[in-house]
């Protein structure tokens, strides 16, 4: 484990040779990408969520894709459609493959598009292939929808409903910098982008593998309840709660968990790592009534109560 | 107490739990010898059936040993050695698992448990407690029980509170259950009655059990009385009629003595009684 360890920390400096600070928010990526799921990412524009994950691609060796939600944005725009190509005399349709077809896919403000639009990218998401027309194509894997939402300037916007939100493994809430890190990043791109060479840390191969020593991480059967009894209690406190997270979060909670043992380089799960991700994994999931949010109550305060009483 | 040695992750749980489980037998085995003595103490000071408190000494260890045994010894462990906390309970529930991630685990586990000693699951402070309170019950048990009280004193109580008629207390009265033996002391000062009247409460441990006294096709009567050692004056009476008549022989009697006075004049009574005086000295 120690040498996974190493690879991690190196993944991370790396990645500090391009995004300053944003620590938290790079783990839980990373942290995603283990658990073979899709994360999003919430924050304000300029806090270079787009840049991080172009920077992680590129470490990883993936491809990477970005598209750009707006509400003319068509479900094709995605998937990729047929177009006519004259070849010799001949017509012939062809199948052009849309962004969806690469390894990770950064979908920018999502919620800009329609539901249509949407939830054609759900569906990739889910299935790892697309279908068009009657034709199914595979998508390559690793595969990785890393999906954005500006949480001002809502008006007009299409926000992702519970449903599909509840697809998304983590909800990461990227935050401002702190002082001294904003000073690094003038001081670094206050003259213009610069050339950094990246070195490729991780292999497709390399992933591969990594994810299918997450899902064995050994974790206690008292940490399986701790955290089955987390997404419970957040079905029963009704007077805080009104909808409560689903088994899926309890899935969703203990890969997240064991995911972060193994970037931490540990052999096995602790309370710790159900408690930190705790956050991530249920605030998408849960709508507090009407009470909690007239007194001011965010879905973390919630989160927190709930990790307070168990 | 030895550490645990054993190499792999099954043998290391094995040594563990015979450790652990030793060291609770001991511990409920000296708990239970404390209620016994504890109850011995009582029901022999009362002169009640005392070896009885081996049944509840019994039953208290089989339930001390049951909560003992229930332990999680695997959170004891973790409570004590910090390094071993989470991982060895994780290493526990994977033990049949040979995921590499596990087997490294139960490998970073063993080798752990070196430093782990069985002297942990000993709680010295309560067992040095128990044995110096047995040690004392022992002493007390010694030196208290042959002055044991005498229930019988008290069955005024009973009538009193009119509860001499409650079955449970007649039969301790009829069986003289808690009241002195034949040949015994008050050990308060008190008297065993013993004229033939009354022989009180005649103790079959050295006499045995009744039976009848056959000479040839004659039934005879024996009353073996029992020697008293000590009384109080104001309880002493005369011998009764057939005592005085069975020890003594008919041709040896008793009868008051004679005094013979002198017929002195009253003048001179206050000389003889000078002259006496005077030769008494």
């Amino acid at each position: 484990m120690r040498e996974y360890q190493v690879k991690f920390n190196t993944l991370f400096k790396e990645l500090s040779k391009v995004i300053i600070g944003q620590n938290e928010m790079m783990e839980q990526i990373l942290i995603a990408l283990l658990c073979e799921a899709n994360v999003l990412l919430e924050g304000y524009p300029g806090l270079a969520k787009t840049l991080a994950v172009k920077t992680l691609s590129e470490l990883m060796e993936l491809k990477f894709s970005r598209v750009q939600h707006t509400p003319d944005l068509m479900p094709s725009d995605i998937t990729g459609t047929y177009i006519v190509q004259e070849h010799g005399g001949k017509r012939d349709f062809i199948f052009q493959p849309g962004p969806i077809f690469a390894n990770i896919v950064l979908a920018d403000e999502i919620n800009r598009s329609t539901p249509k639009t949407q939830s054609a990218l759900l569906e990739a998401m889910q299935e790892k292939q697309v279908t068009v027309g009657n034709k199914t194509f595979p998508l390559d894997l690793p595969f990785f929808v890393l999906a954005t939402q500006n949480p001002i300037e809502q008006e007009g916007t299409y926000p992702l409903p519970e449903a599909q939100a509840d697809r998304f493994l983590l909800k990461v809430n990227v935050v401002y910098p702190t002082m001294k890190e904003e000073l690094d990043i003038v001081e670094k791109y206050g003259e213009g982008e610069p050339k950094v060479k990246l070195t490729p840390v991780l292999t497709k191969k390399t992933l591969l593998a990594l994810q299918n020593l997450a899902k064995e991480m050994p974790i206690a059967n008292d940490l399986k309840r701790m955290a089955v009894k987390l997404v419970f209690m957040s079905r029963e406190r009704k007077d805080i709660i009104q909808y409560g997270a689903s088994p899926r979060a309890s899935i969703g909670l203990i890969r997240a968990a064991k995911a972060r043992a193994l970037v931490r380089g540990r052999n096995h799960v602790s309370a710790d790592d159900i408690q930190t991700m705790a956050l991530p994994v249920l605030r998408h999931r849960i709508i507090l009534n009407f009470e909690s949010e007239r007194k001011g109550l965010t879905t973390d305060d919630a989160i927190r109560e709930l990790l307070n009483k168990l | 107490m030895p550490r645990i040695t054993k190499k792999t992750f099954f043998g290391t749980i094995r040594e563990m739990r015979f450790y652990a489980n030793s060291i609770f037998v001991l511990e409920s085995l000296l708990s239970a010898t404390l209620v016994f003595l504890i109850l011995y103490l009582v029901l022999a000071f009362f002169r009640l059936y005392s070896l009885i408190a081996v049944i509840p000494a019994a039953i208290y260890f089989v339930y001390k040993l049951q909560n003992k045994l229930r332990i999680n010894k695997l959170k004891m462990i973790e409570a004590y050695y910090p390094e071993l906390e989470e991982k060895l309970r994780t290493a526990y529930d994977y033990r049949k698992s040979n995921n590499p991630i596990a087997m490294e685990l139960k490998d970073d586990v063993v080798e752990k448990f070196n430093g782990v000693h069985s002297s942990m699951f000993l709680d010295t402070k309560k067992i040095a407690t128990n044995s110096v309170l047995c040690l004392m019950l022992c002493f007390l048990i010694i030196f208290l029980v042959p002055h044991s009280m005498n229930l019988g004193k008290y069955s005024f109580l009973l009538e009193w509170t009119n509860m001499q008629d409650i079955p449970l207390f007649k039969e301790i009265k009829a069986r003289g259950i808690g009241e002195p033996r034949a040949g015994e002391g008050g050990g308060m000062g008190e008297t065993t009655e013993f004229t033939s009247g009354h022989t009180g409460v005649v103790s079959r441990d050295i006499f045995g059990d009744y039976s009848l006294a056959e000479l040839g096709e004659k039934t005879i009567e024996v009353k073996l009385k029992p020697s008293e050692y000590e009384f109080t004056l104001r309880e002493d009476e005369d011998a009764p009629e057939p005592y005085r008549t069975s020890v003594l022989p008919k041709d040896i009697f008793a009868e008051g003595a004679e005094t013979f006075e002198e017929n002195i004049p009253k003048e001179k009574q206050q000389l003889v009684k000078n002259y006496f005086n005077e030769i008494g000295g």
